[in-house]
């Protein structure tokens, strides 16, 4: 079986199926951020946090590679245990599950960031040649986001409960990762606990190349990678352990 | 002949343990005991055995759903084996070409095969007219027309068939035992499992009989039919 073709062609059917189900079809991929989006920018820039200048532009970089990250781990922890029809009739290596969603969100991740790039324009932020640095880091959290799912869908069909730890410990995470706040404004002992935190590292290089013009920081990237690809080695190796034992635990 | 013929699969006191459903439990449910039993090229292998026997698991280790937990399990290399699975991978929202190029995927073929075998599936199906509508627009005959089409176009060298003989209308019956039967005069081979004796007498060369999770008796139809007839009398 060409595996290749059936995570393109399974990412493409799914893509599809979005659109198909639905009357607004693909505009939903862009209505539903901006109403995620627009709820947290409703809270945060008009009551909690008064707004500021530029809160608007500093929560939406923050938000666009938060839900990117988050709407992943969501579908690709349960990749597995979603196709468990599928696995009991037909032999797939169960490590090209998550990958699926994983090229899906990344295919709407890129919607919404074209979105974000208008409105920053819009906002004064003129586009410069440093915004192509949003290359690499773009490509470092693909890495993370590949590494994560990869452990998770490996794990939750053995242990269920992993599912509720998934969903609720993002929301706790999603407060930890800077997108409401900058790091630099807690007490130096804390932000070191808080850069343990992947995500931590990302939005900040988000900002930094599409609202300061600056170069990301490549120390804090490169730290990133290494722990994305230890994931993905890890993930790849429980689903080599694992991949036949996924039929029986699912049966 | 068949002994001349080449071995496909062999298992050797072949056994599946599952895990107990038990929270916190090492304790294993062992599906398959102790099977042994080959698969030659062009043969077309019966499997008996009551319902819970372990036939299902035994068709989902031939083709490597699931791996041996003990004995031995060899393929010829390059052996493709598929479970005849209709409509793999449905997804009704979506047309009936999209559907057939899923499932041909999914059955393993690329992606560029899948778009050559189109035609003759749906030619196969008679739903040429339908092919650009949604899956969940068609009748459950239409359906089942499709995935039938599909599992006609991939050419496993081993095919697996659970049962399913039994299921659909006369029609239906007809075109998957005419497929079968063009299937054997092609020299491919095929495992039926069943627990009917007198579907699997007329369709096989050679049958197995499966008892809780052991293999008791294998051999040439007549050979099978004598023996499982007696002890069944004495029973």
């Amino acid at each position: 079986m060409s595996y290749i073709d059936l995570i393109i062609y399974k990412t493409y059917a799914e893509l599809r199926r979005d659109i198909a189900q639905v009357y607004l079809g693909m505009l939903w991929w862009i209505i539903e951020p901006l109403m995620y989006m627009g709820a947290f920018y409703f809270i945060f820039s008009a009551g909690v946090r008064s707004g500021g200048e530029n809160y608007a532009s500093f929560l939406l970089c923050g938000l666009t590679s938060w839900k990117w990250f988050s709407s992943t781990l969501n579908q690709a922890a349960n990749s597995v245990v979603a196709h468990r029809g599928l696995i009991q009739q037909v032999y797939i290596p169960k490590v090209v599950l998550p990958l699926i969603p994983v090229l899906v969100n990344w295919v709407k991740f890129f919607f919404i960031l074209v979105l974000l790039l208008i409105f920053l324009w819009f906002m004064g932020f003129s586009p410069t040649w440093y915004w192509l640095n949003l290359i690499p880091v773009i490509l470092v959290e693909l890495l993370l986001v590949v590494g994560c799912s990869l452990v998770l869908a490996a794990l939750v069909p053995f242990l269920m409960d992993l599912r509720v730890l998934v969903t609720n410990g993002l929301v706790l995470l999603m407060f930890l990762s800077g997108i409401f706040f900058l790091v630099d404004d807690f007490p130096p002992e804390l932000q070191i606990y808080l850069y343990l935190n992947p995500m931590v590292s990302i939005i900040e290089s988000f900002r930094t190349v599409l609202l300061d013009s600056k170069l990301p920081n490549w120390g804090h990237l490169a730290g990133v990678t290494v722990f994305s690809l230890f994931l993905i080695a890890l993930g790849w190796g429980l689903f080599k352990r694992f991949d036949r034992h996924y039929a029986k635990v699912l049966s | 002949m068949s002994n001349e013929s080449e071995i496909l699969i062999s298992l050797e006191n072949v056994g599946v343990a599952f895990p107990s459903s038990k929270r916190f439990s090492r304790e294993k449910f062992w599906a398959l005991k102790d099977v042994s039993l080959c698969i030659r090229s062009g043969q077309t292998l019966g499997v008996l055995g009551r319902n819970g026997a372990g036939k299902s698991t035994l068709l989902k280790l031939l083709c490597g759903i699931l791996a041996p937990d003990k004995g031995r399990l060899q393929r010829k290399a390059n052996t493709h084996v598929s479970l005849l699975a209709l409509q793999l991978g449905f997804m009704p929202q979506l047309t009936g070409r999209e559907n057939a190029i899923m499932s041909s995927i999914l059955l393993g073929m690329s992606r560029r095969e899948a778009y050559k075998r189109l035609e003759s599936i749906f030619a196969f199906a008679e739903i040429e007219s339908s092919m650009d509508k949604p899956v969940s627009t068609y009748s459950a005959g239409m359906r089942a027309r499709l995935g039938f089409g599909v599992a006609m176009e991939t050419d496993p060298d081993v095919l697996l068939v659970d049962e399913v003989l039994g299921v659909g209308d006369a029609h239906f019956r007809k075109k998957s035992s005419d497929m079968l039967k063009k299937r054997m005069g092609m020299g491919r081979s095929v495992v039926i499992v069943s627990h009917e004796l007198n579907t699997l007498s007329q369709l096989c060369d050679h049958l197995v009989v499966i008892e809780q999770g052991c293999s008791t008796l294998e051999g040439s139809v007549s050979q099978v039919l004598d023996v499982y007839k007696k002890s069944a009398e004495t029973k």
